[in-house]
């Protein structure tokens, strides 16, 4: 951690920079210290006192809106017991083992005693975390904005139920027999049509610098809708799908009561993130992060800047794409406008609040735009209005985001501790 | 024929709707490498100020703050034989707030922390589409939540030579919007200072050692671009109502426009505009009207695999 | 220098939402509506109850205050046992609170609520109700719903948008609770498209059941061929459907078919070539966003054919947004609306209750309708029987002599759909003009009972 520190120190004796003038740079590598590639355990730990603080509250609405009260409560709480445990020591280490176990097993005994309502909620929270999960890989680790994290959920869900229902499709005149395929193979197929079809748009997009992939990627998000909502042959238009779960079962277990397709979403969510977290340790990792802190570098290195980046955002799309099909299943009804560019925007602004380039990040953010803005319903669209303020404040003030400013402050404490 | 006409003028009307809105998008791009996703939203929000500030409309008044503050109706409408003074006085009064907010304001607290020279343009990226957020949802929550009709500084004539009907409203959009597009090249090219300024933009450690006052020259940048919305905003609502949420279709379509036309160029946005609103008419037209968006979003895609600069705009080598 | 600037910048930001919100959530609607509801109560049980009773402590918590309020009542002795604590019973109101459908829809069914409630209420019990918003957003009114469904309500008032009704719908079927709606889209009360759904009621016609009454009226005008032009969503599409069904068994020949992208700008190419066919009139299925644009495009295209469509095409709204004296002639039919002189009475009472809704239309007597034929079924019934709910309204005839509170005699089918009277509605000077009524379709026989 001490190392991390003294790189914006080191930045600022060069005396290159005027006082009243960020550098840009700098500002970069203030990401780059978060992103340690690994699970950072503080926040781990911190999600997961959210479930056990949620794990203890009485059942129903009432006992929801409380939820978002102790969770804070229990941010103030692990503050202090993370910067009282140095990371890098043997009881760093254990730290992190620890709070990993923890969350996983307290989301894994949260639907205990809780009410169907509030496990819709947090059955979204798993999905549309790891819709944000993948959305930080391509943003937080590849650097690269993409504006069609909603239209790749939709692409899976509809690939997903169009697969399963197995019934007659006209596309352009042409009609074709789908095959009844059993739900959990349409997942990898959703995947892998997401991810084909992000190389597709990315490869040309990424040949030059700039924000080429968020426009390619906005025109592309709106080409998906028009599809979508006119091939009437193919996904009965703005009319949209039912699919309820009634008769859907995953390994004989009935899918149709709330809490155990929450499962369903946890099991995607843990999936993502491992994926996630294999990626950022190994090799290709490492030059993500180089290309993304200076990708003029990393090529006169011999990285491949292009390539590593484009399987960066295809795979952030493949993710969004499986969650599409458990998405269309937990909502029951599929249509057009769910899959607009508004969602998109309501990703966007989780994978930039809850922190990129983290891995704890996104489940910060994905909570935001399901449970917080859930908790938030009284206020209207006000916390809409605010989650708008919030994005800009935090790329003036904390580029990081949460996730990375928490890291950050902990540095802080551990330096002045240390010196 | 008659039909072909028809269409065809009403393509360049809306067309010249693109264009006005495209260019201030082109300009800040061209001249401060800012882009910006709230550029929608940039338009709406001078719109309503126009029409909280020139008519007395009940249902479209003033922020829900501004009561406890005050007045309840600040309109200064003066009724009068069907000229729209209350429109050129809203318009008036909004230019200032405008500059203020949408050019100082947002240049200060937004662009110059997030745009370094040589840096990346992401993060502006990312608290831009922040921006449209809020400037979007502020406007629903604390405003008005429906479209409320925006009348038209041109009025309501039209006229029908040979078959094909024209509005004056089309008419006058077309003209305004050229008008001003080419004021604007003429500035740019041809002044003392609007070559400052796109000397400033090109090279600002140059101009700088030139003796051009940078920041100066940034800053009426985006002061020309607090205007331009402005009038975007007044020729752009009649046909599209005051409405919260304008900006999302509004800022696509100014992307589109000013991508396909060059953003490096300003008189590409108004190229690009008019191609975006006749291709989606003639599509509208001849081919199938459910596709009529999509003509403009393939040339999108197109343009920037194939020639990024734009159809109308020259090459430039990027730095890295 | 600037980051001071910034600073300020935001901090004055942070406080005036920080204001706003204080400001909405004490004066908001929401809480005059509670206060609005337990006042009520609190005037038939004659009990001066201190005013501020009703209203929240924290000012957040909207709901549950209700409960406060009407808990005062000693005085009438229900006939029958109330579902809900304190002699009440518990109905839930999802509702769009962005959309003026959704806000006159709430006014409407307070309306009822207030009159059943002065009137002693259903049964003896006063009726309670808890509004929660949907934002006009389907996935978060699923989730809403699903949550008022764990109140363990009588029955659920609401939605209006089509689209969320479809989605929400499920979540109240599983819960085995009826739902009063105000959505027209025809898929809604399909039991082929709903999954058998015995829970769904209406408050007025779907698109399918309002279609052959238009469609005789057309035939009798003397159109013999009609162009379709609709807009590309759940409404249009559905609507379209519909009519066309219709039009094709009353021998209305269809010309050209036209689809429109939501919220088009420019409908100058589709005006056109509606401008070119030999149709003797034109049907319009569009929302009133695009109802204006299309108004204006024909007063400067200028042709003669008549319009015909749904509702939005003479809504107050689509004529405000259209260009002065452009919608003038275009004629609709309409389940209820507010202007008729038959409501004039009940328009008054709404207005007094309501004055900050300037727009009242048929989504308020809707509202209202809904609450009175909850009070009359379960009053046949006997008791807050909600399984028995369905069985009761499903082929049930409501007449004005049964409960004047229906205002207009009124039948259900056996999927949840309504016949009654309604109204061929003409644009004139302006204003949306009843010119004609239409007698009922009465034909309840061929509707599954």
């Amino acid at each position: 951690m001490a190392e991390s520190v003294n790189v914006p120190q080191s930045k600022a004796a060069d005396g290159s920079d005027a006082l009243d003038q960020p550098d840009f740079e700098n500002r970069r590598d203030k990401i780059a210290i978060v992103d340690r590639g690994r699970l950072s355990p503080s926040l781990i730990a911190l999600v997961s006192m959210l479930g056990a603080a949620v794990a203890v509250m009485p059942v129903g609405r009432a006992g929801f809106d409380g939820v978002i009260g102790l969770w804070f409560l229990s941010v103030l709480l692990l503050v202090g017991v993370n910067v009282a445990v140095p990371l890098d020591t043997r009881n760093g280490q254990m730290v992190r083992w620890i709070s990993t176990a923890t969350f996983v097993a307290f989301m894994m005994l949260f639907p205990i005693g809780k009410s169907g309502a509030t496990m819709t909620d947090f059955g979204l929270f798993a999905i549309f975390g790891a819709v944000v999960v993948g959305m930080n890989l391509t943003q937080g680790f590849a650097g690269q904005v993409s504006l069609a994290p909603a239209a790749f959920l939709g692409i899976g869900s509809y690939t997903s139920v169009l697969l399963d229902m197995g019934e007659e499709v006209t596309v352009a005149g042409v009609t074709v027999d789908l095959p009844d395929l059993p739900f959990l193979a349409t997942i990898p197929i959703a995947i892998v049509v997401c991810m084909l079809l992000s190389v597709l748009i990315g490869f040309p997009a990424l040949r030059v610098r700039g924000p080429w992939l968020a426009f390619v990627t906005l025109a592309f998000s709106l080409l998906v809708f028009l599809v979508l909502n006119n091939e009437d042959g193919l996904t009965r238009g703005s009319r949209g799908i039912r699919v309820l779960r009634n008769d859907f079962e995953i390994f004989g277990i009935d899918m149709l009561p709330t809490h155990n397709f929450y499962y369903a979403g946890l099991f995607y969510l843990f999936f993502s993130l491992t994926v996630v977290w294999w990626i950022v340790r190994s090799p290709w990792g490492r030059a993500l992060k180089a290309i993304r802190d200076n990708s003029g570098r990393a090529s006169s290195l011999g990285v491949d800047v292009r390539n590593y980046t484009l399987l960066g955002f295809a795979v952030g799309s493949g993710l969004a794409g499986g969650a599409g099909a458990l998405y269309a299943r937990q909502v029951e009804y599929i249509e057009p406008r769910s899959y607009f560019v508004n969602q998109t925007i309501d990703f966007f602004l989780a994978t930039v609040a809850g922190g990129l380039g983290t891995l704890a990040g996104p489940l910060i953010g994905g909570s935001l735009i399901t449970l917080v803005a859930d908790y938030l319903r009284f206020t209207g669209d006000w916390y809409r209005v605010w989650f708008g303020l919030f994005v800009m404040v935090m790329m003036v003030v904390a580029p990081e985001g949460l996730a990375g400013s928490f890291n950050r402050f902990r540095a802080w404490v551990q330096k002045r501790v240390d010196s | 024929m008659e039909q072909f006409l028809q269409v065809t003028i009403s393509g360049l009307a809306t067309g010249a709707i693109f264009a006005i809105s495209a260019v201030g998008f082109a300009l800040l791009w061209q001249t401060a490498g800012a882009v910006n996703f709230a550029h929608g939203e940039f338009i709406m929000v001078p719109a309503v100020l126009i029409l909280a500030l020139g008519t007395q409309e009940p249902t479209v008044g003033i922020p829900d703050f501004i009561p406890l503050i005050g007045g309840a109706n600040i309109g200064v409408a003066l009724p009068s034989a069907g000229l729209p003074w209350g429109l050129l006085i809203g318009f008036a009064l909004t230019i200032p707030i405008a500059i203020f907010l949408l050019g100082y304001l947002f240049k200060v607290s937004l662009v110059d922390r997030l745009l370094q020279p040589g840096g990346d343009d992401i993060p502006l990226v990312i608290a831009t589409i922040g921006l449209g957020l809020f400037l979007r949802e502020y406007v629903h929550e604390a405003w008005f939540a429906t479209p409320q009709p925006f009348p038209s500084v041109f009025g309501n004539g039209f006229w029908r030579p040979g078959g094909v009907a024209i509005s004056a409203d089309d008419i006058g959009i077309i003209v305004a919007c050229t008008i001003v597009i080419g004021a604007l090249q003429f500035f740019i090219k041809r002044t003392y200072l609007g070559r400052q300024m796109e000397a400033a933009a090109q090279n600002a450690e140059t101009a700088r050692v030139l003796g051009i006052p940078v920041n100066r020259m940034v800053l009426l940048t985006f002061a020309i671009n607090a205007v331009l919305v402005t009038i975007a905003g007044l020729l752009v609502s009649p046909a599209i109502n005051a409405r919260w949420d304008a900006g999302i279709n509004l800022g696509l379509l100014a992307f589109t426009a000013a991508i396909i036309g060059g953003f490096n160029q300003v008189r590409g946005a108004l190229y690009g505009g008019f191609l975006v609103g006749v291709i989606q008419n003639w599509s509208g037209a001849y081919l199938s009207t459910l596709y009529r968006d999509a003509g403009p979003l393939l040339l999108l895609i197109l343009v920037i695999l194939v020639r990024p600069q734009g159809l109308f705009g020259r090459a430039e080598e990027r730095r890295i | 220098m600037s980051s001071r600037i910034l600073l300020r910048f935001l901090a004055l930001f942070f406080t005036f939402g920080l204001v706003t919100t204080a400001c909405s959530s004490d004066g908001g609607d929401d809480t005059d509506a509670a206060a609005d509801t337990s006042s009520s109560a609190e005037g038939d049980s004659g009990d001066a109850e201190p005013p501020d009773d009703g209203t929240d402590t924290d000012g957040t918590d909207t709901d549950g205050t209700d409960t406060d309020g009407t808990d005062t009542d000693g005085g009438d002795e229900p006939d029958a046992e109330c579902p809900h604590e304190n002699d009440t019973v518990l109905l839930f109101g999802p509702y769009e609170a962005n959309q003026p459908a959704g806000v006159n829809w709430r006014a409407g069914v307070e309306h009822g609520i207030r009159d059943v409630n002065e009137s002693g209420g259903i049964l003896g019990c006063q009726i309670d109700i808890e509004w929660q918003d949907t934002q006009a957003d389907p996935d978060i009114s699923k989730q809403v719903v699903a949550e008022g469904a764990e109140l363990d309500p009588y029955t659920i008032m609401g939605t209006v948008f089509s689209g969320s009704t479809i989605v929400n719908m499920v979540e109240a079927q599983r819960a085995m609770i009826p739902q009063i709606v105000g959505s027209e889209s025809p898929a809604i009360t399909d039991r082929a498209e709903n999954g058998d759904n015995d829970f769904i009621f209406r408050t007025s016609f779907g698109g399918d059941s309002g279609a052959p009454k238009l469609v005789q009226f057309m035939v009798e005008e003397g159109v013999e061929k009609v162009d379709l032009i609709y807009k590309n969503d759940e409404f249009g599409v559905g609507g379209a459907e519909a009519h066309r069904e219709a039009f094709e068994a009353a021998g209305i020949a269809i010309g050209e078919e036209i689809v429109v992208q939501p919220e088009q700008i420019d409908l100058s190419a589709e005006v056109s070539q509606l401008a070119a066919t030999d149709s003797d009139a034109v049907f319009v299925f569009f929302s009133e966003i695009e109802t204006g644009a299309f108004h204006s495009e024909v007063a400067v295209q200028g042709f003669e054919k008549p319009l015909w469509g749904a509702d939005p095409l003479t809504a107050g709204a689509s004529i405000e947004l259209a260009t002065p004296g452009s919608a003038d002639g275009a004629r609709s039919h309409s389940g209820v609306v507010a202007d008729a002189p038959l409501f004039e009475d009940w328009l008054a009472a709404h207005n007094e209750l309501h004055p900050d809704i300037t727009s009242v239309d048929h989504n308020n007597i809707k509202g209202y309708i809904g609450v009175y034929v909850v009070k009359e079924i379960t009053e046949r019934m006997g008791s807050f029987d909600r399984d028995a709910f369905p069985a009761t309204l499903h082929c049930a005839s409501i007449t004005v002599e049964d409960e004047p509170g229906v205002l207009l005699d009124v039948s259900y089918d056996a999927n949840g759909d309504v016949d009654r009277e309604s109204f061929i509605v003409e644009v004139v000077d302006g204003v949306a003009t009843v010119i004609a009524t239409v007698p009922p379709l009465e034909n309840l026989a061929d509707r599954g009972c």
